[in-house]
């Protein structure tokens, strides 16, 4: 393939996966697994079941290709089949997000994903506010935390959030409001021996 | 605090979602109102706070599978999948060690001057007998005063104790120094040549290497291909056993539901 697949858009690439071209798939797989697993793992609060529910979304996506139209984004119609199997797998463990503070995960791990951190204090104080942050997360109510999630991670405007969810804009953004209120309360709560203890070592 | 517009303001306020008018109005108000200040400030420092959670690293992504096709052992297809890299770097290393081989050339500075040798060396034996005598020879006399009688007795000893060697191995030792042009031209282009087989040898190595490679990657990719088949094919066999199996099950459960038991 002579093509560069790197800077094709998503839609050429769809265009040419819907006629059957297996690598331009791939590459769709390649440029939208990690925001995919990140939406997941987010959802649900952990790292197997973020793994399936990604891989899933993938497999049906791949199967449901020819039915998607371009009426909206690829990413956006990616991000709405991941939404749709973490409810789907929620109701059927019947349970809400778990926040945990992935076992595998090394300061090591984290040192990766912040270049510009130096002091081991500082990786500890980004961990403790990371597992933090999951936690308050876990405790909103569905409706907003995915609210948050989509615009706080994956930056979808507020009228892409209302189309997904399917809901009118002004309740997008009273989700918002409300979690970011709920969130802050409980933040505070949360962080007070951390931020006691980290708040500083970050600003430094 | 404001009104509910104002509050939906914040929020577009505080996601860089207003239009230019909208802003503007909105930064005039700020300017009054220092409730909705406190708020935005309390907001930004909760984004702030979010963007610490990041879900670890997945180490399975579904972009992997291209290695790991579920109808074979995973360990065994991985292994295969990193062949053809392990095969290129053992092939890079074959490369290096012939070029290096092939070129044989030896550079050294000392007293008695640039010194250049290639060609081939029969034994590591011969080389180290070879090197020791001008070593220990030429270092020696530097501390005290050398005349150019003493340089001219040790080039003589130098060159006896490399002629030995040199009978053997067909080694060629030239002397190189400011006062011989030709030489330095001679050994130049001998220099020249060598390196010139060396990429011609390098560039036809590499080149049947990307072919094996190519070769190895397309009967992988088709292996791969057809076991995601079977594992479609097999799935959506399962998943109808499955769907029967329930479908029985339940008919059982509701007879039983519907005839006392007891």
């Amino acid at each position: 393939m002579s093509l560069d697949l790197g800077k094709t858009t998503d839609e050429e690439l769809v265009d040419r996966a819907q006629r059957g071209d297996e690598d331009s798939f791939n590459e769709l797989v390649r440029r939208w697994e990690r925001p995919i697993y990140a939406l997941a793992y987010r959802t649900l609060g952990r790292e197997e079941d973020a793994r399936d529910v990604s891989q899933e979304t993938f497999l049906r996506a791949y199967r449901a290709l020819r039915g998607f139209k371009g009426q909206a984004k690829f990413s956006s119609w990616l991000y709405r089949i991941t939404l749709n199997l973490c409810r789907d797998w929620m109701r059927r463990q019947r349970r809400t997000p778990v926040s945990q503070v992935p076992e595998g995960m090394e300061l090591s791990d984290l040192a990766g994903e912040a270049p510009d951190a130096v002091s081991v204090e500082d990786l500890v104080a980004r961990r403790e506010m990371s597992a933090a942050v999951s936690k308050v997360m876990a405790m909103l109510p569905e409706e907003q935390r995915t609210a948050i999630i989509l615009k706080e991670y994956h930056g979808l405007t507020f009228q892409e959030i209302a189309d997904m969810l399917g809901c009118p804009l002004s309740t997008v953004k009273t989700r918002l409001y409300q979690g970011l209120t709920v969130l802050r309360r409980n933040l505070q709560r949360q962080n007070l021996h951390v931020v006691a203890a980290a708040r500083p070592a970050l600003e430094t | 605090m404001c009104t509910d517009s104002f509050k939906e303001s914040l929020l577009g306020y505080l996601y860089g979602e207003l239009t230019p008018d909208e802003r503007r109005t909105f930064d005039a108000h700020l300017k009054t109102c220092q409730p909705c200040r406190v708020e935005l400030a309390e907001l930004r420092g909760v984004r702030d706070d979010l963007l610490a959670w990041a879900p670890p690293e997945c180490r399975d992504l579904p972009s992997s599978w291209a290695v790991s096709p579920l109808a074979e052992p995973a360990p065994m297809a991985r292994l295969r999948a990193w062949m053809p890299a392990f095969g290129l770097a053992a092939a890079a290393m074959l490369v290096l060690a012939t070029s290096a081989a092939i070129a044989n050339i030896e550079v050294r500075y000392g007293t008695e001057g640039l010194v250049v040798r290639t060609g081939r060396t029969v034994t590591s034996a011969d080389a180290v007998t070879a090197n020791a005598a001008p070593a220990s020879a030429g270092f020696a006399p530097i501390g005290q005063g050398v005349t150019q009688a003493d340089l001219a007795a040790l080039e003589q000893r130098v060159m006896a104790s490399f002629a030995p060697a040199t009978e053997r191995s067909g080694m060629q030792t030239v002397a190189l120094t400011s006062d011989n042009p030709q030489l330095s031209r001679e050994v130049r282009r001998l220099i020249e040549e060598s390196e010139r087989r060396t990429r011609q040898e390098m560039a036809d190595r590499f080149l049947a290497i990307v072919s094996d490679v190519e070769g190895h990657r397309r009967a992988d990719l088709l292996r791969v291909q057809q076991a995601l088949g079977q594992v479609q094919s097999r799935t959506g066999a399962e998943l109808a056993q499955t769907r029967d199996a329930v479908n029985r099950l339940l008919l059982v459960s509701q007879n039983q539901g519907q005839t006392p038991q007891r």
